[in-house]
């Protein structure tokens, strides 16, 4: 008896989990309708503001001559290592000791760039009696912080780079050599005003065209490159009377800029939504975000775009741009123009907004998008959800050309009224 | 080792049979849980054994064995030209007689089922910036309340006994309404969970005769201890990007980026109270004819609006007629027929009332020295008034196991 109840419990525990399992749902057919399903709205532009930040060089950091798209590259500065290996002679100016012999040097640069008209490269010794010339911050238009470096220079040695000899290959990288020899006087120039680093403490090259002016963009790999500059000094070390060593050293660089102009400010570009990582352009709008108030705590926002349209742009018909709009963490105080590089004040102006250059971003809403048959579409819902969460504080938007976009390019865009849809399911 | 697996496997997978009334309220009340009185649709009167309601305590003395319950439930709902069907635990029950004397019960069912979806079964479209969007709604309810009861009866005297249930109303249900706008599940959820006490008190006497039969009559009050509180949380709506139907990092706002839920309580939601009174005349030996009368209120606060549909149940009346004959024990005659008849009006507060009418039939098949039962109940119900629905016809299907056997009895009782 007992058996046969064990059994029959087996199966109820059987049949009871066969049959809950096979449940399904009762459908029942149209839903009572309801007004604010999906609903639409216009967001204002309160406010707007064109501004200039630090310039970006792009991430394709290199070092770049040529003019083109209303930049012109000027000059580039590379400080070599002060020591190099672990058997003197170990820095520059051991080279110059009476037991060294320095027969030959060669800087050089490589590149992936080819070159449809030559030019002259000319290389330069900075001859300040600081030991650091230069920094990452650099810029066109800061170069009044620094030292003259037209004036504090001198030319080392200069070469003529043909088209010629950077035909793409295989290897995809050309090597640019300047030799220095005896025969040419070069070397001792080089000994002189480059390896004596007591007196010429900086250790920094200039680079830059010495001759008619290049309508082409070329570019040597920089420090950022495993093949950027670099210096190979051959010499004859005399150990003892009956002992000379023939050998090499080699000097890397340990930083790197390129200084240019970047395509001028002009007044067109207060009327639009103006963009360029060269000269820092940079574009904040305002919305009036009140709606968002009104909202009950389910609605959804969805299809919502900001929609530009370029006016106009030095893009080529290749050329790729893509456009950042983010959100910020400070609010804006002054709605107008503002430079870290220009007085912008105005008298009787609150001495704190002159400096308001730069506005921090928040990672939490940052969109890029590629600006595609002279439109930009770029989804914004996130953030109005966001701002609707409590998530951001500020209704203004940062927009900026992304840091791949090329720094000579340069857009003008019109926004469009901003629809945005939201739904409540 | 057995038994517990057993129940922890009963609390896994109960579940709920479903129709349009799910959507009223907090969802439809449970009736006639055990395949036993759904041949008889009601509760008090004998509908187990000759003398036994599986449904009433007062009743239990009379059991000489102890009795493993369990039934399951098949349901076909048929509206306008849809139907569906779906499957479920009924019921499960222990009781346990003591002497004669008294007895002893535990059980676990199904107290609402909410169990209900509707959406829109044609495609509205919905032009943004010249682009044509194409929606539909659906909304849907599942889970509900499950009542825990410990049971009572005890035989006062010859004539008269009386028992009580103390019921734990417990568990949740989860809501959700959906927009799907070109495949994308826009999610609205929320769940409530249920808490609360109640009390069914049972009062069983046969001193009435009628022509030298015995005249059974049997009445019970039920009424909340404390009122059911529901716990509420409701959940921001998200674009349910991966269509898991949970609100995680990949939807939109992400889970990290979505507000907290806001859980709110109500209080004294739910206060149902009821009465039933019925009556059984044994006219001959082993055929009975019987009649219940019901009367069900719930003065709640309904201060949550969380159903599919914008009204709820206030009250209900049920009357139900029927004839049943037992089986003879220890004889060849192992079955129990049973035929019934049932009226109810269901008040309906911001809709329209409901009516329903419904035929009950059942059989019994004993078995074994310990008078194990299998019974199969069917019920046919037919309601009117139902919202969006209007016409429902409902084909129910019970199927119980009774095993019988002498746990906690002692052998020289018997």
């Amino acid at each position: 008896m007992f058996r046969f109840i064990l059994d029959a419990k087996k199966l109820l525990i059987l049949m009871i989990f066969i049959l809950s399992c096979s449940e399904k749902t009762i459908i029942y057919d149209e839903i009572e309708n309801k007004d604010s399903t999906i609903q639409t709205s216009t967001l204002p532009q309160t406010n707007s503001k064109l501004f200039q930040t630090y310039p970006k060089f792009s991430t394709r950091d290199k070092l770049f001559f040529g003019s083109v798209k209303q930049s012109e590259n000027l000059y580039s500065l590379v400080q070599m290592t002060l020591f190099s290996g672990n058997i003197p002679p170990v820095s520059l100016v051991d080279l110059l000791a009476d037991s060294i012999q320095v027969d030959s040097a060669m800087v050089f640069f490589q590149t992936e760039d080819s070159l449809s008209t030559g030019f002259d490269l000319g290389l330069f010794s900075i001859t300040t009696e600081n030991d650091s010339v230069f920094s990452d911050s650099l810029n066109f238009y800061n170069q009044g912080d620094f030292v003259d470096f037209e004036s504090n220079s001198f030319l080392l040695n200069e070469v003529y780079l043909s088209p010629e000899d950077f035909t793409p290959d295989s290897t995809g990288l050309d090597t640019v050599k300047i030799m220095f020899t005896e025969e040419d006087g070069s070397l001792s120039n080089l000994k002189e005003y480059f390896l004596d680093s007591d007196t010429y403490p900086a250790r920094t090259f200039m680079l830059k065209n010495t001759g008619s002016t290049l309508d082409e963009l070329f570019s040597l790999e920089s420090n950022e490159s495993v093949n950027g500059p670099k210096m190979r000094v051959w010499y004859k070390a005399i150990i003892d009377e009956q002992t000379t060593l023939d050998t090499f050293i080699t000097f890397f660089s340990q930083k790197d800029v390129s200084v240019f102009s970047p395509p001028a400010i002009n007044d067109q570009d207060f009327n639009y939504i103006s963009l360029n990582s060269g000269s820092g352009l940079r574009y904040i709008i305002e919305f009036d975000l009140n709606l968002l108030n009104t909202l009950s705590r389910n609605e959804l926002f969805k299809n919502s775009n900001l929609v530009l349209d370029v006016e106009d742009s030095n893009l080529l018909e290749e050329d790729e741009f893509y456009v950042v709009i983010s959100a910020i963490q400070d609010s804006v105080q002054n709605w107008n123009f503002t430079s870290p590089f220009i007085d912008t004040s105005v008298g009787g102006e609150d001495s704190s907004s002159e400096f308001e250059t730069s506005y921090t971003i928040d990672p939490n809403f940052v969109v890029s998008r590629k600006i595609e048959d002279n439109q930009v579409r770029i989804p914004i819902q996130a953030f109005l959800q966001g701002y609707k969460n409590g998530l951001f504080q500020h209704n203004e938007l940062m927009i900026y050309s992304a840091p791949v976009n090329s720094p000579f390019d340069k857009v003008n865009l019109n926004l469009n009224t901003i629809e945005v849809m939201y739904v409540e399911p | 080792m057995l038994s517990r697996k057993f129940f922890i496997l009963l609390f896994l997978t109960f579940a709920f049979p479903q129709n349009a009334m799910s959507g009223y309220g907090f969802g439809s009340s449970v009736d006639n849980s055990d395949a036993s009185s759904v041949g008889v649709s009601n509760q008090l009167l004998p509908s187990f054994k000759d003398n036994v309601s599986i449904s009433n305590p007062s009743t239990w003395h009379n059991l000489l064995f102890s009795y493993l319950n369990t039934s399951v439930g098949v349901q076909n709902a048929k509206f306008q030209s849809s139907s569906s069907t779906n499957f479920s635990l009924s019921s499960a029950k222990l009781v346990i007689p003591w002497k004669q004397k008294m007895a002893f019960g535990v059980s676990f069912e199904p107290f609402l089922s909410r169990e209900v979806v509707i959406n829109d079964t044609t495609t509205t479209s919905f032009t943004f910036n010249e682009e044509e969007l194409l929606y539909t709604r659906m909304n849907s309810s599942s889970g509900g309340p499950s009542k825990g009861s410990l049971s009572f009866g005890y035989k006062l005297n010859d004539f008269d006994s009386i028992g009580t249930n103390l019921n734990i109303v417990f568990g949740s249900s989860r809501y959700s309404r959906n927009l799907i706008i070109e495949n994308d599940n826009h999610l609205l959820q929320s769940r409530d969970y249920f808490s609360g006490t109640m009390v069914d008190l049972f009062f069983s006497t046969n001193r009435m005769k009628f022509k030298d039969n015995p005249i059974f009559l049997s009445a019970s009050l039920s009424m909340p201890l404390k009122g059911i509180n529901i716990e509420n949380d409701s959940y921001q709506a998200f674009i349910d990007l991966n269509d898991n139907n949970y609100h995680d990092v990949n939807d939109f706002p992400d889970i990290g980026q979505a507000l907290l839920p806001l859980n709110q309580k109500f209080d004294n939601e739910l206060k149902i109270s009821s009465f039933t009174f019925g009556a059984d005349y044994e006219f001959s030996p082993r055929k009975h004819v019987q009649a219940e009368f019901l009367l069900w209120n719930d003065n709640g606060e309904h201060n949550l609006n969380s159903s599919i549909y914008s009204g709820y149940l206030e009250s209900k009346n049920k009357v139900s007629l029927s004839y049943i004959k037992f089986a003879q024990p220890f004889s060849r005659d192992r079955y129990n027929f049973k035929g019934s008849l049932f009226f109810q009006n269901y008040e309906v507060k911001n809709l329209e009332n409901i009516n329903e009418v419904g035929l009950g039939l059942g059989i019994g098949f004993n078995f074994g020295i310990t008078g194990n039962q299998i019974d199969l109940g069917y019920k046919l119900a037919k309601r009117d008034g139902l919202f969006l629905v209007g016409t429902e016809t409902l084909h129910s299907f019970n199927l119980g196991i009774s095993i019988g056997d002498l746990w906690f009895v002692k052998r020289r009782e018997i």
